[in-house]
């Protein structure tokens, strides 16, 4: 019984991980951002699909105010933004998926942390649902042109340096 | 052990559907759209633990998987989402099996958008304001799910101005609620309607929604209102650094189950405001509510089901873990008067306090008790049923809930970073968690975590908690390490260990072992061990988990 238990749980993983490695060949899917209306700290309503970089790569990034591993992702990012920014001109846009609970402890946080980042709440999920994200900090990177082109779920620490690489990528690749 | 298999194949057959649709996307634009999508499975390996109290399960292991894809094509988007309980894991509500266990498609909608206008049909979700007169909303982690099954329409006239309108019936498990709830909402933002106020650096918005459900009544004894309504009016002031936002809801009398069949009306009040310059941040709230529990069937008891409103926790949400899961709060629509202040303070670079890196402290303090009320005489209680009279700004005098802490964080060296946390809170558990047996427990809680970078991908956290109480179970120890390799890798081992148990036999450990692998968008977690009930956070994510002991995996994809 014992047995047979473990044997489905390897199953499952070695799917999974199997199905991921086909997937990782498979041609990178171009995938734009979908349109979901969210809140600025200002309380406006913006339309996700305006979000953009003037043709520079931006990253996305769910997070919460109660989230730990968010906060310290956006603490040690906050740390180099300023050097990311003037090497690569890269945007981070951070969407807050907090409730009423805790949706008026946003902007102290954010100013209270000194981030320079887009701040942007999205109360009802409805960017969240259109991003299928599951669990947060959940991560995507959008080239110049819009398309999604990497993505990372939780954080660890040093998460920041590999998501950089893949940015300055995006930024190194020779003009035509 | 067959039965296993069949089950298991109906979950891999969403699998491989899912993972084709998306493989499919891939090769061409599918129909000239995109696919997108995610799943979660859940499955648990159940051992018997009476030390703990973790109950035999008969199915030894259990399955749940949820899977959503998710149609666009310019402005049109559709989607579904599967769901599978065989049977769903203990500490998620068992109404979802059915009985046996159960799958199929409860949550599927089509919408349309342009600039200024989004239909949905079928299943949605949606907030008005602060969601105290309606707010429905999916959390996956408690198995919480109460959308909306019917029509909604978004509109912005012009810019500035923005309504909203529903109608539908509520998820109740595996079919729908018996009310009907029917909504709308509107907003005026303005300083979008005269430039001349956002020139000069104010935001105002305000606005108002109204609420109804109506549910047949077949009660032979009760004369219940057929139609109830609630209302709420709200404005949000925003100026330089400074913001202020309240709402107030009432609601018509609503006898129901829960506030055993009285008549008095609802209401609630929050007030909140905030002020922020860079490096200091204040925030204070206010909450007061009576009798304002909406569901959208009025003889609905359990928890979390058929909530049609949301009355938000002004508490400050604990993610360690002996803070955030023994001795939780838990909101009480039927009665509360609460505040809470919230300050935090960047310490400068290279001062005493400060040091090298600067640091982070966080003062929060929070406090609810039961409202004052006098009962009313007895005639406008037997005939009107009435039961009481209140006034939303007098306190009662018993505490349902205290909460003062101060959160130190500091860069040591560029390798290493620390977290200090004390608490000291108050809990009467038999509001809170429903105990019978219940007392007001004091508690004391300290926290220090420790994270070592030991180069650019691999990292150590240390974290050692204790909750001392001379209440209710006693006093706890908690100890984690977590050792992780960025950006695929962790492991951690968790100890819990209630050493102060008044009854010596149950002094026990609760010993966890868990490890992930995260590669893009996908997460593998598997874990083995003893585990309480409440919130666990390894690995980068918080997940609620039930009290149990044995193995549990759970696979989650983004595509």
């Amino acid at each position: 019984m014992k047995k047979s238990a473990l044997a489905l749980i390897l199953l499952i993983i070695i799917l999974g991980t199997a199905n991921s490695i086909v997937l990782a060949q498979a041609e990178p899917d171009i995938k734009r951002l979908p349109a979901a209306i969210v809140k600025d700290l200002k309380g406006a309503n913006v339309n996700s699909a305006s979000f953009g970089n003037d043709g520079k790569p931006y990253v996305l990034n769910f997070w919460a105010t109660w989230c730990k591993p968010c906060i310290n992702e956006l603490i040690n990012i906050s740390d180099v933004y300023e050097d990311w920014v003037k090497e690569t001109g890269v945007k981070i846009i951070a969407v807050s998926i907090d409730d009423s609970r805790n949706i008026a402890k946003v902007a102290p946080l954010v100013n209270g942390k000194g981030w320079s980042y887009e701040v942007y709440i999205d109360q009802n999920q409805d960017l969240k649902r259109a991003m299928n994200v599951n669990n947060i900090p959940h991560t995507f990177l959008f080239d110049g042109k819009g398309n999604m082109v990497h993505q990372h779920n939780s954080y660890t620490e040093g998460d920041e340096m590999k998501l950089y690489e893949k940015i300055k990528k995006l930024t190194e690749q020779p003009k035509e | 052990m067959p039965i296993f298999f069949i089950r298991l194949s109906g979950l891999l057959f969403f699998y491989f559907l899912c993972t084709r649709a998306f493989a499919q996307s891939n090769d061409s634009n599918l129909l000239g759209g995109e696919i997108r999508g995610n799943f979660t499975i859940d499955a648990q390996y159940y051992r018997q633990d009476s030390t703990i109290g973790a109950v035999k399960v008969d199915e030894r292991m259990r399955f749940m998987g949820v899977g959503n894809l998710i149609y666009t094509r310019g402005k049109f988007t559709g989607g579904v989402r599967f769901e599978s309980y065989e049977k769903a894991l203990l500490g998620i509500d068992q109404g979802f099996n059915d009985g046996g266990g159960r799958s199929g498609i409860p949550y599927k909608f089509a919408s349309y958008m342009d600039d200024n206008m989004e239909i949905t049909l079928g299943n949605f979700y949606e907030q008005f304001g602060n969601g105290l007169t309606l707010r429905v909303f999916e959390d996956r982690n408690l198995g919480l799910d109460n959308s909306l099954e019917g029509f909604r329409v978004r509109y912005a006239p012009m810019k500035g101005i923005y309504l909203k309108g529903l109608f539908g019936k509520q998820r109740f498990y595996w079919s729908l609620g018996p009310g009907i709830v029917r909504g709308g909402d509107g907003e005026v933002a303005v300083h979008e309607l005269y430039e001349p106020l956002a020139e000069a650096g104010w935001m105002i918005t305000t606005g108002g929604s109204f609420v109804s459900r109506y549910q047949e009544d077949q009660d032979p004894t009760f004369n219940f209102p057929l139609n109830v309504a609630t209302g709420a009016g709200r404005l949000t002031v925003q100026k330089g650094a400074a913001q202020f936002s309240g709402e107030y809801a009432v609601k018509n009398n609503d006898p129901s189950g829960t506030n055993k069949f009285i008549y008095n009306r609802g209401r609630v009040l929050l007030l909140q405001g905030s002020y922020s310059v860079s490096g200091l941040g204040i925030s204070l709230g206010f909450k007061s509510a009576d009798n304002m529990e909406f569901r959208s069937d009025r003889g609905a008891q359990d928890p979390n089901i058929l909530f049609i409103n949301f009355l938000p926790a002004l508490v400050k949400q604990h993610t360690y873990n002996l803070a955030a899961s023994i001795y939780p709060y838990a909101v009480q629509p039927l009665g509360e008067i609460g505040g809470q202040y919230e300050l935090s303070y960047r310490i400068p670079k290279n001062t005493f306090l400060g040091g090298r890196y600067g640091a982070d402290f966080v003062i929060n303090m929070s406090a609810v008790n039961t409202p004052y009320r006098t009962p009313t005489d007895s005639i406008t209680a037997e005939q009107k049923k009435i039961s009481y009279n209140n006034s939303l700004f007098r306190p009662g005098k018993q505490t349902i809930f205290r909460d003062y802490n101060i959160e130190f964080r500091k860069k040591l060296s560029s390798k290493l970073k620390m977290n200090l946390m004390f608490m000291y809170t108050e809990n009467d558990t038999r509001l809170t968690l429903g105990d019978a047996r219940g007392t007001l427990v004091k508690a004391n809680i300290i926290v220090a975590d420790f994270t070592y970078k030991i180069n650019s991908s691999h990292a150590i956290r240390f974290e050692g908690q204790v909750l001392e109480t001379a209440q209710d179970q006693g006093s706890w120890g908690m100890g984690l390490v977590e050792y992780t390799v960025s950006p695929h890798w962790f492991f951690a081992v968790l100890d819990q260990y209630n050493y102060g148990n008044p009854n010596e036999s149950r002094r026990v450990h609760y010993l966890l072992g868990s490890f992930g692998y995260t590669k893009e968008g996908m997460r593998i977690q598997f874990s083995y061990g003893r585990q309480r009930q409440g919130v666990l956070c390894v690995g980068g994510i918080c997940r609620v988990v039930p009290a149990t002991n044995g193995a549990t995996i759970q696979i989650t994809k983004t595509f």
